[in-house]
C-alpha cells in the first residue's frame, strides 16, 4: 500500500536498499575488510643485492587476502647481475585464507613461483598457524564467522527486497535484522580479527617500519550500512506507527 | 663485511639457482641410498626385530665409561646444536601414524611386573605428502628447518620468528635479562612438552625465546643456545663499533653473517674432526652449485645418531674462577642428572649460570664412543603424556625403519664399502661379547642383509669414534652442506667477505665464541674444548656414573581421559534427563491446566465470580466456579434451602443441577485444605450417591467454612449423614467423578454389554472374559444414565419402563449382570420373546391387556429425544396409521399380544432393521443398500495369507502416492546417509578422524547428512500456501498434499532417529577425542589451536566449543519440541505445543551455528537447507499476504452442543474454493500471543460473507463463545477477527470427480455445508461450469440430529436447490445404538410409515435424507456404491472428522478396492486430525 502515494519515503527505501545489497556484496566479495600499505626499501629477489624502493600493501577480506607491490625505484645495485627493468612492475595477487592450510599451500606455490621477497614476506606472516603467530588464522576465522553473517546479512537483505515490493508494511521489520546482522558482522570482525599484525620491513630510510593492518573500507561500510539499516527501518516502522508511511 | 650484501633467506630458499627448494625448510630428505619400505613404497618393515629388544641387547650397558678419546661432554652437547641448526625431521604427520614398539617381558624399565603387553609408542615422521604414493616415489620425509648452516638455530626459520628475536636497536637480538633472551611470553611457538619428571603441562611462558624451537630441551643445549645468542649480540655491538652509521637492519644483517660463518667454521673445521676422530673435511675448492645439500636418510636416522653414545647421564657444574672448583651439592646430588631436567633447562641456567655449564662440560670426560647409550636416553628420555619416557635408541631403530633406511650392508655397498658378516662388523666386540652378536644374529634370523643400519653403524664404532660408515655418511652430508652453499662463508664469489675476512673467519673457535660470550677466563679453557687433553685445566674430579645420582622418575602412562570420567558421566546423565525433564514440564502443564480448569490468562470471563448479591435474604447462597471439566468451568450460584442445594445460573436464569438430600443418605464432601492456594479459592467436591460429583470452587477460604456450616445444618435436618475431609487440590480433581469421566465408564459398560451380548469381539475394549472380579460386574448405572445412553429422558415413559423391567434387584439401579439379560433376550430370544418383552413393557398393570394410550406414549417418548421435526397432530395420525396398517382394530381400548405380534411382525429376523428405503430404486439394489447401516459379519471367507496379500494389494493401491513418497524419501536418506558414510570409511581420510574414531565418524557424519536432508524437507511439509496452490496444478496428481502434516510427522521422527544416532555417535566420538595427546589433537582438530600447555578436556569438547555448546542446545531443544508434540501434549496442552514449535527457529539457527566452527569437517547444513527455506519463506510471505486483519463478525449465534457459528465479512480479495479452511486469530480472545486456529469454511464461495461453525473444545474455542455470549448479552460488538489463508484441503477436490462420496463425522460436516451449497449453486445453474460430479453420496454420521439442527438447515437449502437430485444423503445416527435396540425398532416403524405418509419426508429431519440408525458399516456401502458405479473409473470418497471414523473409512476403502475394478481415491482432510469421535458420547452443555 502506499507505494505510489508516499513516493519520496519510497524511492528513497529503494535507493537505500540497492546500495546497501550491493555494499554487502562487494564486502563479501572484495578484500577490502582489513589492510594497509607500506613504503618499503627491500630486495627483491636472489643472486642479487639490489635495493628496491616499493610500496607493499595488503588487503584482507573475509576470504581472500590480496598482497599489492609497486616498484617505486632503484636505490642501489653493484653485482654483476644484468639489470632488469622493473618500473612497471606491479604485483597484486590474491590469495585464499578460507582452509587450515591453504595460506602455507599458497606460500609454498608463491615460493615456487618465486614471488618478491617482500610479498613472500607478508605470506609468511598469514600461513603460521601456531601459537602466538597466528595471524592468517585470526584473520580467516574472523573471516569464517563474519562471512557467515554476511551472508545471513545477505539474505535478510534479500528478504527485505521482497517484502518492501510485496508487503511493505513488514519490510522494516526486516530492514532492521539486516541492520542488526550488518552491525553483528562487524562486531565479530573487530572482536576475532587479531590485534596486531606487524609485518616487519625496513624503511625508505633504513629505519624499521610495519606494515600494519588496520580496519579498512569495507569495514566502516558494512558498519555504516547496518547503523543506516536500523535507522531506516526503525523510521519505517515509526511512520507506520503513526500512519504516516 | 659491507652495508648491503645479499640477504640470505632465512628459510633457505633461493640459494641454489638451478633448484630454488634446495636445501629450504620444509624440504625432502636427501635419498643417496635405496629405499627400503616393505612395499616399496611406504610401509614400515615389520617383520624386523622388536627395536627395544635391539636397544636391550646391544645398547645397554654401565654409564662412567670414560671416553678413550678424552672428548669432552661440550662435545656431545655441540654436536645435538650442530643436529638442531641442520635438520628437524621428527615432526608429526597427519594422519598420526602410530607404531608400536613390542617390549621383551621383564624389561627393567618399561615392564617391570612382566605383564608383557606393554608397546613403547612411535610416531611416524612428517613427509612429502605428494610422495609415498608409487613404487618410483615411495615415502621422502620432511626436513622442518634449512639443511644449510645458517644459523637457523640462533634465528629461527621464519621471518615472524626472527622478528620476535629482534631488539630492532643497534641489529642486536631482544633479551630479557642482560644477556639472556626473553621469556616465552607471547608463546610463540616453542616445542613444550611435559616434563617427564613432573608429568604435567607446563606453561610456555617459562622457556627461553630463542631461534630453535627445541633449544629449551636440556641444559646443555640451552647453554649453547645462550651462547650463540650472545654471540650475536657481541657481533652487533663490535660492528655497531665500526660501523656506527650503519642502522638496525644492516648491523643485523651484518653480525648474522659472522654468526654463520662462525658457525660454519667451527662445525665444518673444529667440530666434524673432533667427532670423527681426526677425519676432516676434504679442503675447500670452489662453490659446487651441483651438489645438493639436502640432510640424507642415512645422515639424520642414523650416523648423526652416533653421539648420542657419548652423552654422559649428568652433568657437572664447575664454578667460575681460576680455582677448579665443582659444585659438589647440585640439589643434593655431585651432578646434574639429565633425565631430571628434561624441558627444564632454563631453571637450572638461569640458578647455576650458561658459564658453570660450559665449563662443566668443558671439563668433563664424555661416555665411550661404544655401542652403550646411557639409561638417561635409552630409559628415560621425555616422551608423550601416556609414555612418559621413550628410549632414544629403538626410537632411532625405527626412524631408520620408518624413514626406509636400507639395510647396513646396502648402506655400506653405497658408501663404497665392502659388506661385512656378524663377525666382522666389530671385530673386537665380537671377540668381547660374541654371545651378544650371536644373540643379534638370533633376533635377525642370522640374516646379516636385514640389519638395521643404525645397529649395524653404531656396532663399528670403538676407540676412535664412529665406525667407517658413519664417518664416510657424516663426511659426505658436511662436504655437501659446506660445498653446495652459496653462502658458505670462503665463497668468494657471494662477495660477503673479503679474504682478510675470510682469514680471521677461519681463526675463530668454540673456545673464542665462549670467551666472548661468558665470565670465563682464559685461563680456565682448555684451548681446544671439544677434548679434554693431559695439561688442561681442572680435570674433572670424577667421571660421572649413575650410582651417586639422583634416580629418574619411572616411566608413567596416563590416558588422557583420567580426569574425564566425571564430566563426561555427568554431561551424559544431563543429557538423557532433559527429555524427562521436557516431559515432567508437560505434565505440569497438563496438570495445571486441569486443576486450574482454565488458561490463566484467558481466565478473565469464565472464571469472574458472579457479582450479584443473593436474591432471598433467608436462603444461603454463594457464588461459586463450577468445574465441569478441564477446559470448562462456568459461573454458578449455589444455594442451600432447608435439604436441597441447588445450581443456578448467575443472574437467577435457571437451575444447573440440584442435589435433594435424603434422610439416611451419605454425603460426602472433599474440600481444598484452607490456605493451600493464594490464587485461587478452594475446591469443594460433593458426591451423592448415584450423583456425578459437584465440583465448584469457592471464592475464599471464610466461605468454605460458611458453606460447610450451611451444609451440615441442611444435611442434618433430613438425618442424613455428612462427611467432610480435607484433600490437596488436584486428588480432588483427580477424584471427581464429573460426568465426562462417567461417561467413559459407561461407554465402557455399554460396549461391553453389547460386545457380550452379540459375541462382538471388536467392540469390547479389552479382555473378553467374564470374570467375577471385574469392575465392570460391580458397576451399575442408574436411570438417567441409561436414559441418557438412549438418548432420552430419565423421565421418559419408555425408559421408566425399560428400567422397571431389567431393574430386578434393585429398584433405583441397574446392574451390569442384568443388563446384561435384557440385552440377551432382545437379541437371542424368538421373535415372539421379543414381542413379549415388549408388552411386558407397555403392559403397566400386567393384566395381559396393554392401553392403548400407554402405546402411543411409549412411542411418543421414544420420538421426542430422536428429535422430531413433526408436530403433535402429525404424530398422533402417525400412531394411529401404524396401528391401522398393522391391521388392528381401530375400535379397541386395548392392544393385545397378538396385535403387537402384528405391528411388529412385517419385520422378520433376516430383515436387518435400520435401512433407507427409496422408492425409485430396484430391490436388488435396496437388498444390498439395506444392510449398509449395520455392522455385520464379512461374508467373504478367505485364509488368512491370501487376505493379507489382498489387504496389501488393496493398500498399496489405495495408498500409492504415499507409499512412493515414503519410499524415496527413505531411499534418499539411506543413501545419503550411505554416501557419507563411505566417503569418511573407505574414501578420504585427510586427517585422523579414522583412526581415531572409527566407524563412529562415519556413522555420525552420515547421520548428520540425512539429519540435514529431514531438516530440510519437513520445512517443506509445513508450506501450507505453497501447497495449496500447487494443488491446483498438474503435481497434486503425484504428491498427496492432503498427507503433508502425517508426512511432515513422519520426516520429524526420522530426524529425531538420526539426531539420536548422531548425538549418541558423537557422545562416543568425543569419548575417543577426550583419550587422545596433543599430537593427535593437532591433527585432528586442525581448525582448533591450542597452547602448548593446554590439553582439551571432555568438558572443552562439550561446553567450550561452539559445536558442543549448541550440541548440547539443539538436544534440549529438540526435546522440548518433541516432547511437546506428543499427541498427549498436542491433544491437553496444544498451546504448550503451539510456543514450542516457535522453537524450530532456534532449532534452524543452532544447527547452522553447529557445524559453522568446521571443528571436524566443512558445515554442509546450509547447503541442504537453502531451498526449502526460500521456499518456506516465500510461503510464509503469502500467508503474510493472504492475512486480513479485523474483519467484523456479522452474526454470531451459540447453538447447541457447544457449536458457534460466526459469520464475518468477507475480503474483497479473499477467494476460495468450497472444502478449504482458514486460521483465525483475535487479539481479543488470545490467550497468550496471537494465536490462531484452523477452521473450515462452512459457506460456499459464492456467498458475500465467510461462515464458520466452531465447536468449543479448549480454551481458545471456549473463550470465543463466553466472548460472544457476552456481546450478545450486553449488546456489546463482537470481537474482531483476522484471518489468514484459505488454506487447501483435499475436501476441495470432489469436483475433478464423476461420483464423489462425502464423509462428514462431527463438527467434521462443516467443509461440507460449503461444499454441498458450491455443488448445487453450480449445478443449478445450466452454464458451463466445471464440476464433473454426477452423482454425490453424502454420508453425515452424527450423534443425533438435534445437536447439528443448523446443518438440517444448511441440507434443506441444499435438496431445495439440488433440483437435478445429484446428492444422495444418508444420515447415520448414532446415538441409537444398532439394529438390536429396541427403541431403533420402533423409530424405524415410525420413521418408516411417517415418509410413507409425507413424501419421503423424514419425520426427523423434515429432509428426503435417508436416516439410519447406528454405526455406519463403510465396507458394504462402499461396496454398495462400487457396485453401483461399475462404469466409473475412480470414486473420490472425501472424509473429514474423528479419527476412528477415518480408519474405518481408509478399511472400508480398501476393502472395496479390492473387490472391485472401480477404484476408490480417498482422501482424508485435515483437520480430521484432531476431532473426537464423538459417536456416543456427545452431550449438551447447556
Ligand atoms: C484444517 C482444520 C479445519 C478445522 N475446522 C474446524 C471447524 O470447521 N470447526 C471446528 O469447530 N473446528 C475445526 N477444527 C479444529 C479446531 O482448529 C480446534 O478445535 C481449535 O483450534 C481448538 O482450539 P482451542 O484453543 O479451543 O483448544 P485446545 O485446548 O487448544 O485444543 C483442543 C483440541 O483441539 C486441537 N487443536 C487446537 N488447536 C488446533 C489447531 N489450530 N489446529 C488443529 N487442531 C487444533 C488440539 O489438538 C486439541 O486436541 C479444524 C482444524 C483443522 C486443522
Ligand atoms: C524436526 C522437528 C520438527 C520441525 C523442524 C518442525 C517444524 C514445523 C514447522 C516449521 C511448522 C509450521 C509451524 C507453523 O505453521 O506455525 C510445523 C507445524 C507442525 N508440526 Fe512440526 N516440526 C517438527 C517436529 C514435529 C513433530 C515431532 C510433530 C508431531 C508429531 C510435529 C507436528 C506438527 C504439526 C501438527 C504442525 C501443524 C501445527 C499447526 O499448523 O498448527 N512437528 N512444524
Ligand atoms: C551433544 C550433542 C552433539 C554433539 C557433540 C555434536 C557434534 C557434532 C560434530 C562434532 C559435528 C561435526 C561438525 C563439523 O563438521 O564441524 C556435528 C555435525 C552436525 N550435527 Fe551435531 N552434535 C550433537 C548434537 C546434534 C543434534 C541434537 C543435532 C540435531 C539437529 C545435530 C545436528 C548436526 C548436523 C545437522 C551436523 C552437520 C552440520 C553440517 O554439516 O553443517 N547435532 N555435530
Amino acid at each position: 500500500p502506499g507505494v505510489r502515494k508516499k513516493r519520496v519515503v519510497t524511492t528513497i527505501v529503494y535507493i537505500l536498499m540497492l546500495f546497501v545489497g550491493a555494499s554487502i556484496i562487494a564486502s563479501i566479495y572484495f578484500p577490502c575488510w582489513a589492510g594497509g600499505s607500506q613504503k618499503i626499501y627491500t630486495q627483491f629477489r636472489a643472486h642479487s643485492n639490489e635495493r628496491i624502493l616499493a610500496n607493499i600493501g595488503v588487503d584482507i577480506g573475509l576470504q581472500k587476502v590480496n598482497v599489492t607491490l609497486r616498484f617505486e625505484r632503484l636505490l642501489s645495485s653493484n653485482d654483476l647481475l644484468p639489470e632488469v627493468d622493473m618500473t612497471k612492475l606491479y604485483y597484486n595477487e590474491g590469495f585464499d585464507i578460507s582452509g587450515v592450510s591453504s595460506m602455507s599451500e599458497a606460500l609454498n606455490h608463491a615460493l615456487t613461483q618465486g614471488l618478491p621477497y617482500p610479498m613472500l614476506s607478508v605470506l609468511e606472516y598469514f600461513s603460521l598457524n601456531q601459537d602466538a603467530f597466528d595471524w592468517g588464522r585470526h584473520y580467516r576465522v574472523a573471516g569464517h564467522y563474519t562471512n557467515a553473517v554476511m551472508w545471513f546479512g545477505f539474505a535478510c537483505w534479500l528478504l527485505s527486497v521482497i517484502l518492501i515490493l510485496l508487503l511493505p508494511h513488514d519490510a522494516y521489520k526486516s530492514i532492521v535484522a539486516t541492520g542488526c546482522s550488518l552491525l553483528v558482522a562487524c562486531l565479530l570482525y573487530l572482536l576475532m580479527s587479531p590485534c596486531e599484525l606487524r609485518i616487519v620491513f625496513t624503511g625508505e630510510n633504513l629505519e624499521r617500519v610495519d606494515l600494519t593492518a588496520t580496519f579498512s573500507f569495507c569495514f566502516y561500510l558494512i558498519f555504516a550500512n547496518g547503523i543506516l539499516c536500523i535507522i531506516c527501518g526503525l523510521g519505517l516502522g515509526l511512520c507506520q506507527h503513526w500512519r504516516v508511511y | 663485511i659491507h652495508q648491503n650484501e645479499e640477504f640470505q633467506k632465512y628459510d633457505g630458499w633461493y640459494n641454489n639457482l638451478a633448484n630454488i627448494k634446495w636445501g629450504s625448510a620444509g624440504s625432502r630428505l636427501h635419498r643417496d641410498a635405496p629405499s627400503n619400505y616393505q612395499d616399496g613404497v611406504y610401509a614400515v618393515n615389520n617383520s624386523l626385530p622388536s627395536a627395544r629388544a635391539l636397544s636391550n641387547l646391544l645398547f645397554k650397558g654401565e654409564s662412567g665409561i670414560p671416553n678413550t678419546r678424552n672428548v669432552t661432554t661440550l662435545l656431545a652437547f655441540f654436536s645435538q646444536v650442530v643436529a638442531y641448526e641442520i635438520m628437524k625431521s621428527n615432526g608429526v604427520s597427519c594422519p598420526l601414524e602410530t607404531l608400536r614398539i613390542p617390549v621383551p617381558k621383564y624389561d627393567e624399565v618399561f615392564d617391570k611386573k612382566g605383564e608383557d603387553n606393554t608397546e613403547i609408542p612411535f610416531i611416524r615422521a612428517k613427509y612429502d605428502k605428494s610422495t609415498g604414493n608409487g613404487l618410483n616415489s615411495p615415502r621422502e620425509q620432511i626436513n622442518e628447518v634449512t639443511s644449510w648452516l645458517d644459523g637457523s638455530f640462533i634465528y629461527g626459520t621464519s621471518e615472524p620468528w626472527v622478528a620476535s628475536l629482534r631488539s630492532f636497536k643497534n641489529g642486536r637480538l631482544l633479551e630479557g635479562v642482560p644477556g639472556y633472551p626473553p621469556l616465552n611470553n607471547p608463546h610463540i611457538p616453542l616445542n613444550n612438552p611435559a616434563p617427564p619428571q613432573i608429568h604435567r603441562l607446563m606453561s610456555p611462558d617459562r622457556l627461553f625465546m630463542l631461534g630453535d624451537s627445541r633449544v629449551n630441551e636440556n641444559p646443555g643445549l640451552l647453554s649453547f643456545g645462550l651462547i650463540l645468542f650472545r654471540w650475536h649480540n657481541f657481533l652487533a655491538d663490535r660492528i655497531n663499533i665500526d660501523h656506527p652509521d650503519w642502522t638496525d637492519e644492516q648491523t643485523f644483517q651484518a653480525a648474522r653473517r659472522f654468526v654463520i660463518a662462525s658457525l660454519q667454521k667451527i662445525i665444518a673445521y673444529d667440530f666434524v674432526p673432533a667427532l670423527l676422530g681426526g677425519i676432516e673435511l676434504d679442503p675447500y675448492t670452489k662453490y659446487m652449485p651441483h651438489v645438493p645439500p639436502g640432510i640424507s636418510h642415512a645422515f639424520s636416522a642414523a650416523a648423526f645418531r652416533f653421539p648420542h653414545s657419548i652423552v654422559p647421564p649428568a652433568m657437572l657444574l664447575r664454578k667460575r674462577g681460576k680455582k677448579c672448583e665443582f659444585r659438589t651439592e647440585v640439589g643434593g646430588y655431585p651432578a646434574l642428572r639429565l633425565c631430571q631436567n628434561w624441558w627444564n633447562a632454563q631453571d637450572i641456567v638461569r640458578e647455576y649460570s650458561v658459564d658453570e655449564i660450559v665449563l662443566g662440560m668443558a671439563s668433563q670426560i664424555a661416555e665411550r664412543d661404544d655401542n652403550i647409550v646411557v639409561e638417561d636416553l635409552r630409559d628415560y628420555i621425555f616422551g608423550p603424556m601416556h609414555f612418559s619416557r621413550l628410549d632414544v635408541v629403538a626410537s632411532s631403530i625405527m626412524r631408520g625403519r620408518d624413514n626406509g633406511l636400507p639395510p647396513y650392508n646396502v648402506l655400506r655397498r653405497v658408501f663404497s664399502l665392502e659388506p661385512k658378516t656378524w663377525q666382522t662388523i666389530n671385530v673386537e666386540f665380537y671377540k668381547n661379547h660374541r654371545e651378544k652378536i650371536e644373540a643379534l644374529k638370533e633376533l635377525y634370523s642370522g640374516n646379516i642383509d636385514a640389519l638395521d643400519s643404525y645397529v649395524g653403524g653404531m656396532l663399528e664404532g670403538g676407540e676412535n669414534g664412529p665406525g667407517e660408515l658413519f664417518i664416510a655418511i657424516i663426511k659426505d652430508q658436511f662436504q655437501r652442506i659446506r660445498d653446495g652453499d652459496r653462502f658458505w662463508f670462503e665463497n668468494r664469489l657471494n662477495g660477503l667477505f673479503n679474504d682478510q675476512e675470510i682469514e680471521n673467519i677461519r681463526k675463530w673457535t668454540l673456545r673464542d665464541i665462549i670467551k666472548a660470550t661468558t665470565d670465563i677466563d682464559e685461563t680456565m679453557l682448555q684451548k681446544d674444548v671439544f677434548f679434554f687433553k693431559e695439561g688442561d685445566p681442572c680435570p674433572q674430579p670424577f667421571q660421572v656414573n649413575t650410582t651417586n645420582l639422583e634416580p629418574c622418575v619411572p616411566f608413567m602412562r596416563s590416558t588422557y581421559w583420567t580426569d574425564n570420567d566425571t564430566t563426561y558421566v555427568f554431561t551424559l546423565i544431563g543429557l538423557i534427563c532433559i527429555p524427562i525433564i521436557c516431559f515432567g514440564i508437560g505434565r505440569f502443564l497438563v496438570n495445571r491446566r486441569v486443576s486450574i480448569g482454565h488458561h490463566q490468562a484467558c481466565d478473565s470471563l469464565n472464571t469472574l465470580f458472579p457479582s450479584e448479591t443473593c436474591s432471598k435474604a433467608e436462603v444461603y447462597g454463594v457464588n461459586a466456579l463450577e468445574w465441569i471439566q478441564e477446559e470448562y468451568i462456568r459461573q454458578v450460584r449455589v444455594e442451600i434451602e432447608n435439604s436441597t442445594m441447588t445450581l443456578l445460573k448467575p443472574r437467577g436464569r435457571g437451575v444447573l443441577r440440584k442435589l435433594r438430600f435424603e434422610e439416611g443418605q451419605k454425603i460426602e464432601i472433599i474440600h481444598s485444605i484452607p490456605q493451600s492456594s493464594k490464587v485461587h479459592g478452594p475446591f469443594v467436591l460433593i458426591s451423592q450417591k448415584r450423583n456425578n460429583h459437584i465440583v465448584f470452587r469457592l471464592p475464599s477460604d471464610y466461605d468454605l467454612s460458611q458453606f460447610l456450616e450451611n451444609i451440615t445444618v441442611a444435611v442434618r435436618s433430613v438425618n442424613a449423614q455428612l462427611e467432610a475431609r480435607s484433600e490437596e487440590n488436584y486428588v480432588i480433581l483427580e477424584h471427581a467423578v464429573t460426568k465426562e469421566k462417567r461417561q467413559d465408564e459407561l461407554d465402557h459398560f455399554f460396549r461391553e454389554a453389547y460386545a457380550r451380548a452379540f459375541d462382538k469381539n471388536d467392540l469390547s475394549d479389552g479382555t473378553f472374559t467374564i470374570n467375577e472380579d471385574d469392575e465392570m460386574y460391580n458397576e451399575t448405572i442408574t436411570r438417567e444414565e441409561l436414559a441418557s445412553a438412549m438418548g432420552m429422558r430419565e423421565n421418559d415413559v419408555f425408559v421408566k419402563r425399560l428400567f422397571a423391567m431389567t431393574a430386578k434387584q434393585n429398584d433405583d439401579s441397574i446392574s451390569f449382570q442384568e443388563f446384561f439379560q435384557s440385552l440377551k433376550s432382545f437379541t437371542k430370544g424368538t421373535q415372539h420373546d421379543k414381542f413379549r418383552q415388549i408388552f411386558d413393557m407397555c403392559d403397566t398393570e400386567g393384566t395381559g391387556k396393554v392401553l392403548r394410550k400407554d402405546f402411543a406414549d411409549l412411542i411418543r417418548s421414544l420420538n421426542k429425544k430422536a428429535g422430531i421435526a413433526i408436530d403433535q397432530t402429525k404424530e398422533d395420525n402417525l400412531i394411529r396409521s401404524v396401528i391401522f396398517n398393522a391391521g388392528v382394530k381401530q375400535k379397541s381400548e386395548y392392544l393385545t399380544e397378538r396385535d403387537f405380534e402384528l405391528i411388529f411382525g412385517k419385520f422378520s429376523d433376516d430383515r436387518p432393521v435400520g435401512f433407507p428405503v427409496n422408492r425409485n430404486q430396484p430391490t436388488s439394489d435396496r437388498a444390498s443398500l439395506n444392510s449398509f447401516a449395520v455392522v455385520e459379519k464379512s461374508t467373504i471367507d478367505i485364509s488368512a495369507p491370501q487376505t493379507y496379500w489382498r489387504n496389501l494389494t488393496a493398500f498399496l493401491e489405495t495408498y500409492r502416492q504415499h507409499v512412493f513418497i515414503l519410499f524415496v524419501f527413505y531411499a534418499a536418506n539411506i543413501i545419503l546417509f550411505l554416501e557419507r558414510f563411505w566417503h569418511y570409511r573407505y574414501m578420504t581420510e585427510h586427517r585422523d578422524l579414522r583412526r581415531v574414531m572409527g566407524a563412529g565418524i562415519a556413522i555420525t557424519r552420515g547421520a548428520a547428512g540425512s539429519l540435514s536432508f529431514c531438516m530440510a524437507l519437513v520445512l517443506l511439509t509445513v508450506c501450507r500456501n505453497l501447497i495449496t496452490i500447487l494443488r491446483e496444478t498438474v503435481i497434486s496428481q503425484f504428491i498427496p498434499f492432503d498427507s503433508a502434516i502425517g508426512f511432515h510427522k513422519i520426516i520429524a521422527l526420522t530426524a529425531a532417529f538420526w539426531a539420536t544416532v548422531h548425538t549418541v555417535g558423537h557422545c562416543v566420538n568425543f569419548y575417543h577425542v577426550g583419550t587422545q595427546s596433543q599430537e593427535g589433537l593437532t591433527c585432528l582438530f586442525q581448525e582448533a589451536v591450542f597452547g602448548s600447555n593446554f590439553l582439551p578436556s571432555i568438558s572443552y569438547w562439550f561446553f567450550s566449543t561452539i559445536t558442543g555448546l549448541t550440541g548440547l542446545a539443539l538436544v534440549s531443544v529438540m526435546c522440548i519440541i518433541y516432547v511437546f508434540a506428543l499427541p498427549c501434549f498436542i491433544r491437553r496442552a496444544y498451546h504448550a505445543f503451539r510456543l514450542t514449535h516457535l522453537l524450530n527457529i532456534a532449532f534452524y539457527a543452532l544447527t547452522i551455528l553447529h557445524g559453522l566452527p568446521k571443528l571436524l569437517d566443512s558445515p554442509k547444513f546450509g547447503y541442504y537447507i537453502l531451498g526449502p527455506v526460500i521456499l518456506f519463506v516465500f510461503d510464509r510471505i503469502i500467508g503474510l499476504m493472504s492475512y486480513y486483519k479485523k474483519l467484523d463478525i456479522v452474526n454470531a449465534e451459540i447453538l447447541p452442543s457447544d457449536i458457534i457459528f460466526i459469520e464475518f465479512r468477507r475480503p474483497r480479495s479473499f477467494i476460495y474454493k468450497s472444502g478449504q479452511w482458514v486460521t483465525v486469530s483475535s487479539p481479543a480472545i488470545s490467550c497468550s500471543g496471537n494465536e490462531s486456529h484452523a477452521f473450515s469454511i462452512a459457506s460456499s464461495p459464492q456467498d458475500s460473507t465467510v461462515k464458520l461453525y466452531i465447536k468449543a473444545v479448549g480454551p481458545w474455542t471456549w473463550k470465543l463463545r463466553s466472548e460472544i455470549i457476552r456481546a450478545q448479552t450486553y449488546n456489546s460488538p463482537y470481537p474482531l477477527i483476522h484471518l489468514k489463508g484459505p488454506y487447501g484441503d483435499g475436501n476441495q477436490e470432489w469436483m475433478n470427480f464423476k461420483v464423489a462420496v462425502m464423509v462428514g463425522g462431527g463438527i467434521g460436516v462443516t467443509p461440507y455445508a460449503s461444499t454441498l451449497n458450491d455443488l448445487v449453486q453450480l449445478t443449478s445453474q445450466d452454464s458451463f461450469n466445471r464440476v464433473r460430479c454426477e452423482k454425490v453420496y453424502f454420508l453425515w454420521v452424527c450423534p443425533s440430529h438435534k445437536n447439528y439442527e443448523w446443518f438440517v438447515d444448511v441440507l434443506k437449502e441444499v435438496e431445495k436447490q439440488d433440483r437435478k437430485g445429484i446428492i444422495e444423503t444418508h444420515i447415520f445416527v448414532t446415538q441409537v445404538f444398532n439394529k438390536f435396540d429396541l427403541r431403533t425398532t420402533m423409530l424405524y416403524i415410525c420413521e418408516q410409515h411417517f415418509r410413507g405418509t409425507n413424501s419421503g419426508v423424514s419425520m426427523f429431519t423434515g429432509l428426503h435424507a435417508q436416516n439410519h440408525f447406528g454405526r455406519p458399516d463403510f465396507k458394504s456401502i462402499f461396496r454398495w456404491i462400487a457396485n453401483r458405479h461399475e462404469d466409473q473409473e475412480e470414486i473420490g470418497v472425501f472424509s473429514c472428522g474423528p479419527n476412528q471414523l477415518n480408519e474405518k473409512i481408509s478399511e472400508g476403502c480398501s476393502e472395496a478396492n479390492r473387490n472391485h475394478a472401480t477404484n476408490l481415491d480417498l482422501v482424508i482432510s485435515e483437520n480430521a486430525v484432531n476431532l473426537q469421535y464423538d459417536m456416543l458420547c456427545e452431550f449438551d452443555h447447556l
